[in-house]
């Protein structure tokens, strides 16, 4: 080794095939290597680089102690880990996680900028892997796939990403009118609702650039002697930073891009409005609109202006009360409508179906140009509905929530949804101070209503129920009695509503409220409520109370991995049923063996 | 196909396809410096690099020579790869002296896709190696004191695993 130059030393330990620990054993031989390993950055660089690529392209900061900040990055992990190992006893009784019960997290966060890259770097690993897990046993929270420890890092996830999402708006709502690109506000909608997704106003803006482009080489064919084709690129990455105030060009040459940008897009590219499942949250993301190329009048139109205004055309968004279109005018006096969502048909003034009021008929009613805080309340809005609609039962309330935080966000205002968000959270047996605190700070026009929203959260709050739910009473084992059939983890059907479902509790006799018993006619079943009842969970998302004699083990097993909330209880599948986390076994500790039986006796027929 | 004449320290020359040897971009920007004129059969002497250890670059390099070319260096590009063919797996089942050798031969010869492999090669008998180990394989002197020695494993604590 001593024939080696030192930079030939250095190029080996840096091969990509070597992991940071390989180098701290390698410099751990003797003084000469170790003085000179730990001192050389560039090595340090690539080391840091290789292990989290991802990294690199979200912030491009340089340090001059590479291995320093890998040290800190590793101990910031094990912190993370910790915190993390200590989650599923603290919450494993809750549906819904409140903001304040997250507070540790916000205060990691502002110990440090990067911070907020590294954790969701470690969570996104955490949330994203496509391991699997072959153990009947329980296994240990870390152990890659888990499903419990995949549950509570993204909910952590969706804590930290909203703390930085907060910030980021703040610093979007101080821009100027020119600097509030309305592709940097959906972008922020999407980054808030996809928590488990890495989208960057950068990457987003990368499609757009492609979008443009192919635009530019159609028009090329079309029309070469465009002026576009001569404006300097300093003067094109303008127009792509910074909202115009014009159309850059004349207007038959304004026309002649209209034209060629609406064959891209439309019959090039078939963006199309999504007139088949209108509803789907994913219609409002931008990310999935460029990639499915299908979505909501306002994402399609945030997308055409987008492409419009790196083209140098200038295209305003109008928000008119049912729907959302573009206004172009070549002259930039008489403006028509572009009706993205249908195919980028033209609607001249007046012609807008949806624009007219009964109050209209004739004085035509200018409806003003929406500004992007505007647009992005709206698309909180559509979010909102969307989330309120029964057709996904699955992540449903979370998705509702998200949608309430983001009016919360960006609509502060909006005193109807934040009685929705009051009510979800109460519904769920949430910690709702923070709400309270954020209406008493907050000014309304009609302060009496927010008033009204304080007390019912302070009664709330001050219910028995409330201090009693706060108390984290240590799990008790569950004790099986004769009549019980059927355990913890197990796949079930339902025999009259024929739905698949886990069973994750139980109760040996019914136990819900006698209002309950008479409104699900409990007395008409064979046993009546003196039979075991399960808690289930159903595939489609929802919870449910169930009585033993409707319930019937079954091995078509497959589909419940879509089910978020699976990993409050279970930790992964195995073969015929799911294998619960250590607290689910720590709290029916009789259960394995049942389970298993019914293991052994569907592997003996064949599954 | 033109050649030219490769001499090593000792005195050997070997005659190599001038394509073939323009893989060193060592001997290229000499070929191009000096203007060596193609259709002479110049002998270019390498001081630094001894006939064995040439004559197993000159056999890489032929079996190399339609490579497609090794991409810019540009530290932003995608993930590194970590594979060794398994042709130049065989060709490097060499002793630790030759394959050390290599590596001088390839970074003064400025062979990009040598050097590469080489040193990867010289990685894999590092990974996942304890210190000790490490020490073994490449002879190198431990002269840290038993206290020293505890004092480097605290410190390294931080990148064991959990």
């Amino acid at each position: 080794m001593d024939l080696l130059p030192l930079e030939i030393v250095e190029l080996i330990l840096s091969s990509p095939n070597l992991s940071i620990k390989d180098v701290i054993n390698f410099s751990s031989t003797c003084h000469y290597y170790r003085e000179l390993i730990s001192t050389n950055n560039t090595l340090w660089k690539q080391k840091f680089r290789d292990k989290w690529p991802d990294l690199t392209d979200l912030f491009d900061n340089n340090f001059n102690y590479y291995y320093q900040e890998i040290i800190y990055v590793h101990n910031l992990f094990r912190l993370t880990q910790q915190k993390l190992e200590l989650m599923p006893s603290r919450f494993c009784k809750k549906y819904e996680i409140s903001e304040c019960e997250l507070e540790e997290w916000t205060l990691l966060l502002n110990e440090k900028h990067e911070n907020y890259w590294y954790l969701v770097t470690y969570l996104m690993d955490i949330v994203n892997t496509s391991a699997t897990i072959e153990s009947i046993d329980v296994v240990s929270l870390n152990t890659p796939g888990n499903k419990t420890q995949q549950y509570y890092a993204s909910k952590v996830l969706r804590h930290i990403r909203q703390a930085h999402l907060l910030k980021e708006w703040l610093v979007f709502r101080s821009l100027s009118p020119k600097e509030q690109l309305l592709e940097i506000g959906a972008t922020f909608v999407a980054q808030w609702c996809q928590p488990q997704l890495q989208i960057t106003h950068k990457r987003i803006s990368t499609k757009l650039d492609k979008i443009a482009n192919a635009v530019k080489r159609k028009l090329k064919n079309i029309y070469p002697s465009h002026p576009i084709f001569s404006v300097p690129l300093e003067e094109l990455n303008k127009w792509k930073r910074y909202n115009l105030d014009r159309n850059q060009w004349s207007p038959v040459e304004c026309k002649q891009i209209m034209q060629v940008l609406k064959e891209v897009l439309f019959d090039d590219m078939r963006f199309t409005g999504n007139n088949v499942a209108y509803y789907m949250p994913q219609n409002s993301f931008i990310n999935e609109v460029l990639d499915f190329k299908q979505g909501l009048p306002i994402t399609l139109a945030i997308i055409y202006e987008a492409v419009a205004r790196r083209l140098g055309l200038l295209c305003q968004p109008i928000n008119f009360p049912a729907h959302f279109m573009l206004r172009f005018a070549e002259d930039c006096q008489d403006w028509y409508y572009i009706d993205v969502f249908n195919g980028g048909n033209i609607v001249r003034r007046g012609g807008c179906p949806h624009a007219r009021t009964r109050m209209s008929d004739r004085s035509q009613i200018e409806y003003p140009v929406a500004t992007a805080v505007q647009v992005v309340e709206r698309m909180a809005n559509n979010l909102e509905v969307s989330a309120r609609q029964h057709t996904q039962v699955n992540g449903r309330v979370t998705r509702l929530r998200s949608s309430l935080e983001l009016l919360k966000l960006v609509s502060p205002q909006d005193i109807s949804a934040l009685v929705s968000l009051a009510r979800l959270y109460m519904l769920h047996s949430m910690d709702t101070r923070s709400l309270e605190s954020f209406l008493l700070n907050q000014e309304f026009q009609v302060p009496e209503q927010a008033q009204r929203v304080v007390h019912m959260l302070r009664d709330y709050e001050s219910h028995p129920s409330r201090s009693r739910t706060e108390q984290n009473s240590p799990v008790e084992a569950a004790r099986r009695t004769p009549d019980l059939k059927f355990a913890v983890g197990m796949v079930m059907t339902h025999l009259a509503l024929d739905y698949k479902c886990v069973i994750y509790d139980w109760d040996p006799e019914c136990l819900a409220s006698e209002d309950w018993q008479e409104q699900m006619h409990v007395d008409l079943l064979r046993f009546g409520a003196k039979q075991p009842f399960y808690n289930v969970l159903v595939e489609d998302g929802s919870h449910r109370y169930v009585a033993q004699e409707n319930l019937q083990p079954t091995s078509d097993t497959g589909f419940l991995y879509l089910n978020d909330d699976v990993g409050r209880h279970f930790s992964h599948f195995f073969h015929t049923h799911y294998v619960p986390n250590a607290n689910k076994e720590r709290e029916y500790p009789q259960d394995k063996e049942v389970r298993l039986a019914f293991h052994a006796e569907l592997v003996k027929y064949g599954l | 196909m033109p050649q030219i004449k490769l001499q090593s320290s000792d005195g050997e020359t070997f005659a190599v396809d001038v394509e073939i040897a323009k893989c060193s971009v060592t001997i290229k920007t000499m070929l191009e410096d000096l203007g060596m004129d193609e259709e002479e059969e110049e002998v270019v002497p390498l001081p630094n690099v001894n006939s064995a250890i040439l004559k197993k670059v000159i056999q890489w390099a032929t079996y190399h020579k339609d490579d497609p070319p090794p991409p810019e260096d540009d530290e932003n590009k995608e993930k590194r790869t970590d594979d060794i063919s398994s042709w130049d797996a065989d060709f490097l089942k060499v002793d630790q002296g030759t394959l050390f050798e290599l590596i001088l031969a390839a970074n003064y010869l400025d062979i990009k896709g040598l050097l590469d492999v080489t040193c990867k090669t010289v990685a894999n008998m590092i990974k996942g190696k304890a210190p000790e180990e490490i020490r073994k394989t490449f002879n190198i002197k431990n002269d840290f004191t038993a206290s020293e020695e505890e004092q480097v494993r605290k410190e390294n604590e931080w990148c064991e695993e959990k």
